[in-house]
């Protein structure tokens, strides 16, 4: 099974694959922006079928294709869509972090992670000072890439 | 001042209807801005302005094929593309020449009756192709490529037809031509890879309205340059594409400069068929009977012949054919490039309608039968199947 991929100047590109059904999926992606899916059944040169997809539509078809596709409950989350994502992460009582200010941990310089508030209790301080010392049992809203994130993590386990 | 505005409204309103009309009807919008043209003939009288914005849209037509030109595609495909665009040179361009020597026409106009019969239209047979859904089909990569071969014979037959034009068809003039050529168009065929970030370097402007005045700014004189040269001014335009093309600012070029070849160049078209006077038609109806007959014929045997080698049905044959009958853009250019150098005389003056009959003509009859031709092979499909 593999998908072929060619190009056709003046129109887009074009893409293949035989499926085990024996039949023949054609797309086209057209510099245009508009994408069609054209089905030939086995031994066909005409397709049986075509589907013609704006770019948006192609998106969302893609994703439930490859099942990355999830109902969103926001509308849109343009922030997903830029790989900036929101994560809220809890400070473990005794960890390193734990009594430590965030200009000591260098949170931002070493992971790249931005701390947009702190819940602490009932009380939420909103974009924090980098002389705010961190407590055990702090939730910490954060915004970051993915790798970011991942960084951001090993320095509040103190790794 | 306010008669030329009148007939430029007058002229860009008969290019929305006509525009209008051709896609409703499904067709290109190429033969109904000529259309327009011949229409308007007795009304324009400020020729030199119309003359010097089709100008501007011939430039910007070749430089815009230069810059979509595909070299990473030519280099895939270098020997099917090759073999397949020399037969459709060898079939077609011999019969407008013969022609052209029937009729008693001296061998450069006959050459470029040949080139004008020769030559597909990329716009015309690319848009019915992705309106007909056709891209998809076994036979589009074969249209294509014979598509991307003509785009590069165009040009080197446009440099030496106005090449022979301006230096003259004795041993002298044309020994001059070819080191012209050399000179001029091989650099950029053989551009050395590292030009290209310096080009890059070049380009990086950041202002988009700067950058648009820069851009159009080296079109036009690359095409001044060319027409010093004695080529047309197509040649330097589309060299320059061709260059631009490799750099990282090829996008943002198409995308700043795209409305502006679609005004002009509409105006281009428009402008062929206002220089055909009315009376100019008198005596070209048979030729251009032959041309359309043998053009179309031409076309089918091309596509009969290259398909044969590269084991496509037979429908996928008949379709190749039909696909390359419309002619279009380049038989055009062809044409104005003729009646601007050749000297006066009988060819100089049917060469324009002979070429816009053909174009009206072929492009018809290409697309209507690249639309109808599966529905017919259906129908037969269907009927073999019943017996």
């Amino acid at each position: 099974m593999k998908m072929h991929e060619a190009e056709l100047p003046g129109v887009g590109r074009k893409f293949w694959i035989h499926t085990d059904a024996g039949e023949k999926v054609t797309i086209i992606r057209h510099s245009a922006g508009k994408r069609e899916v054209y089905r030939f059944q086995k031994g066909e040169e005409f397709p049986s079928s075509v589907i013609e997809l704006s770019e948006e539509e192609a998106r969302e078809v893609g994703a439930v294709l490859s099942g990355e596709f999830r109902l969103r409950t926001v509308e849109r989350m343009d922030v997903i869509v830029k790989e900036m994502s929101l994560e809220w992460v809890k400070v473990e009582p005794g960890s390193s972090a734990d009594g430590r200010t965030i200009r000591e941990l260098a949170i931002r310089t070493k992971t790249g992670i931005s701390i947009l508030a702190i819940l602490r209790e009932d009380l939420c301080v909103p974009g924090p000072e980098s002389s705010e010392v961190l407590k055990g049992d702090d939730v910490l809203l954060v915004i970051g890439r993915p790798e970011h994130h991942k960084r951001f993590r090993k320095v509040l386990a103190g790794e | 001042m306010s008669q030329s505005l009148l007939e430029l409204g007058v002229i860009l309103a008969v290019l929305f209807a006509g525009g209008l009309a051709a896609s409703r009807l499904r067709q290109s919008v190429i033969p109904a801005y000529i259309l327009g043209g011949i229409l308007l003939h007795n009304f324009v009288t400020n020729v030199e302005l119309i003359n010097l914005l089709s100008t501007i849209g011939l430039m910007l037509l070749l430089f815009f094929i230069g810059l979509e030109f595909s070299t990473s595609y030519l280099r895939h495909h270098a020997r099917p593309i090759a073999r397949a665009g020399v037969v459709d040179l060898a079939v077609n361009f011999p019969l407008g020449l013969l022609i052209g020597r029937a009729m008693g026409w001296d061998w450069l106009a006959s050459s470029y009756l040949g080139a004008i019969v020769y030559i597909s239209s990329s716009a015309v047979v690319t848009k019915a192709m992705i309106d007909n859904r056709q891209a998809a089909n076994p036979e589009a990569d074969t249209i294509i490529g014979i598509l991307v071969f003509e785009d590069l014979a165009i040009v080197l037959i446009l440099a030496l037809l106005t090449g022979f034009q301006s230096g003259g068809v004795e041993a002298a003039g044309l020994s001059w031509t070819f080191l012209k050529i050399a000179l001029f168009v091989t650099p950029f065929l053989l551009l050395p890879p590292s030009v290209i970030p310096r080009l890059n370097r070049l380009l990086h402007v950041e202002s988009t309205e700067l950058f648009l005045l820069m851009a159009l700014a080296v079109v036009l004189l690359a095409s001044a340059l060319s027409t010093r040269l004695g080529f047309s001014e197509a040649v330097g335009a589309f060299l320059v594409g061709l260059l631009f093309s490799e750099t990282a600012h090829r996008q943002r070029i198409i995308d700043r400069l795209a409305p502006f070849r679609d005004l002009f160049a509409a105006i281009f078209f428009l402008s062929f068929g206002l220089m055909i006077p009315w009376e100019g038609w008198s005596g070209t109806t048979l030729p251009i009977l032959a041309l359309v007959l043998l053009g179309a014929a031409g076309k089918m045997a091309t596509g009969w012949l290259v398909c044969r080698s590269s084991r496509l049905s037979t429908r996928a044959c008949a379709s190749t054919g039909t696909s390359l009958i419309p002619r279009g853009e380049f038989s055009i250019i062809l044409a104005v490039a003729a009646a601007a150098g050749l000297p006066d005389g009988p060819a100089r003056e049917t060469i324009l309608p002979i070429a816009a009959g053909f174009v009206l003509a072929t492009g018809a009859i290409g697309v209507i039968g690249m639309r109808e031709l599966p529905i017919y092979w259906a129908k037969r499909m269907k009927r073999k199947g019943e017996q």
